[in-house]
């Protein structure tokens, strides 16, 4: 099955409850809500800061986007601090259901994020292996089938019956690599993962992806760095304030990039 | 739990006058069950709030993090359960036909402890103030559900005694009590139980249907 990405005019737009709106006393006894106009405004970071028509301040993190990716798409996210790339891999993750707009996609997902976050650090590696493989939807049989590929390619060794609070950054990149790319999908999000690798894993890494490549998945990947956008994407995504700036070829998406840097810079 | 439980029946054996033997099995077979309640329904409110950094990396259906809190005192009841039983073995109460109701008892309470769970983790996510308000609750509801006096000792005390009989949780414990000490369930309880079962589901899957796709947008 050819995977493929749709997302018409997705906007995400996060409620920010400050003490008083996220008590059910206030809410309920002391709040009176009065309306507002909503009004948008930009900073020089992050998304659209506004209020809606309750008065409760939102940030508008994704603005009608617009996008169409299908199979063999590499794409590389880039964009400053707070542009929205981390909750654009959200969303096509399926974690975040947009607030407007519609979402369609055709194949398996599989996110790669922080790794680390809500792992119990007395896990073993291979425990690691079997709560990651059942929160990825796997059943117990399949992650049987993939804990050999897994060891042998992240070549933790006797690592893998330590409790992972021994392992470095690099080590949980490896084996959550591993891991995730184990599982056969057409579809695989990065944020910001490969950089810890060292070179050797590096290239194990670029062998996976190439094979991920061959079979015509479609990958993106959030990176402040052009190298791995450029050794590994063919297209490019520039996102500012949550919005779309630019979509299109790696090099002229990244000079795009520069440029605003600059001139934000002077 | 256990001295807990030694140490409560016997005093407050000793203050009600009453037979320790019966009292004893009652007390500890009464806190198992309200661990058991209090524990899916107060560790529920922290369900969402505490698993946040799995909720945003993996889209899993949330009902699954539920479901973790509830076979985690699931399992905590199975461990606290054989305190009842040498307890009840110490004094004479051996399992009868009669006893296989408590399964059907624990059954129905499981059913609607998965609702609370939900329902209490739902809100407080939104309402941070939830999980203390339920706290609260639960440490006043303790006095007000038989679990370390009998149901029948409040016979002349009307008024205590409707309070505690709208008390659902009386009859939770109740279901899964009585037939674990050889004396049939009463069809009232069970059907207490039941229907709040029914009407706590539908409640809560209008609200989970509504508050499904926000509730990441509020961790």
């Amino acid at each position: 099955m050819v995977p493929r990405i749709s997302l018409k005019n997705v906007s995400i737009e996060f409620p920010i409850y400050d003490v008083g709106a996220r008590s059910l006393r206030h809410t309920f006894f002391i709040n009176r809500i009065k309306a507002v106009k909503q009004v948008f405004s930009e900073g020089q970071l992050g998304g659209l800061i506004g209020k809606n028509n309750q008065g409760l301040t939102i940030i508008r993190a994704l603005s009608n986007i617009g996008l169409e990716l299908q199979g063999g798409d590499r794409v590389g996210l880039v964009g400053h601090n707070g542009s929205g790339k981390t909750t654009l891999l959200r969303v096509l993750s399926g974690i975040y259901e947009p607030t407007d707009g519609t979402i369609s996609i055709h194949g398996t997902v599989m996110p790669l994020f922080n790794i680390t976050d809500g792992m119990d650090p007395d896990a073993t590696g291979m425990e690691l292996i079997r709560v990651r493989g059942y929160l990825l939807g796997l059943t117990s049989g399949e992650i049987a089938d993939i804990t050999d590929d897994v060891i042998q390619f992240c070549e933790l060794g006797k690592f893998m019956d330590l409790p992972i609070r021994t392992y470095s950054a690099g080590m949980f990149v490896r084996l959550a690599f591993a891991i995730t790319t184990a599982v056969t999908s057409n579809i695989l999000l990065m944020d910001e993962v490969i950089g810890t690798g060292d070179a050797a894993f590096i290239e194990r890494i670029e062998m996976r992806l190439r094979s991920f490549i061959d079979r015509a998945g479609i990958l993106v990947v959030a990176s402040h760095s052009p190298e791995i956008i450029r050794k590994w994407c063919n297209k490019a995504l520039l996102l500012e304030h949550g919005r779309i700036v630019m979509l299109g070829n790696v090099e002229s998406v990244l000079n795009r990039y520069q440029s605003l840097q600059q001139r934000e810079g002077e | 739990m256990g001295v807990q439980v030694l140490v409560m029946s016997v005093l407050l054996g000793v203050l009600f006058n009453h037979k320790i033997s019966r009292f004893l099995p009652f007390v500890c077979i009464s806190m198992v069950t309200w661990s058991l309640i209090t524990g899916c329904i107060q560790e529920g409110a922290h369900t969402f709030i505490s698993n946040a950094s799995m909720i945003n990396q993996v889209r899993r259906p949330l009902t699954s993090y539920v479901m973790r809190t509830i076979a985690r005192n699931v399992i905590v009841f199975a461990h606290s359960v054989v305190i009842f039983l040498i307890v009840a073995i110490f004094f004479g109460i051996y399992p009868t036909p009669t006893s296989l109701w408590s399964l059907l008892g624990l059954f129905l309470v499981l059913i609607n402890l998965v609702w609370m769970s939900l329902c209490s983790a739902i809100v407080s996510t939104r309402y941070r103030d939830m999980p203390m308000i339920i706290q609260n609750v639960f440490s006043v509801l303790l006095w007000l559900t038989p679990v370390m006096y009998y149901p029948s000792q409040l016979t002349g005390h009307p008024a205590v005694a409707i309070i505690v009989q709208f008390n659902p949780f009386s009859f939770f414990l109740d279901v899964v009590r009585d037939p674990i000490l050889n004396e049939l369930p009463k069809f009232d309880s069970i059907a207490v139980v039941a229907a709040c079962a029914l009407t706590g589901w539908l409640a809560t899957m209008a609200l989970f249907a509504r508050t499904r796709s926000r509730i990441v947008y509020w961790l």
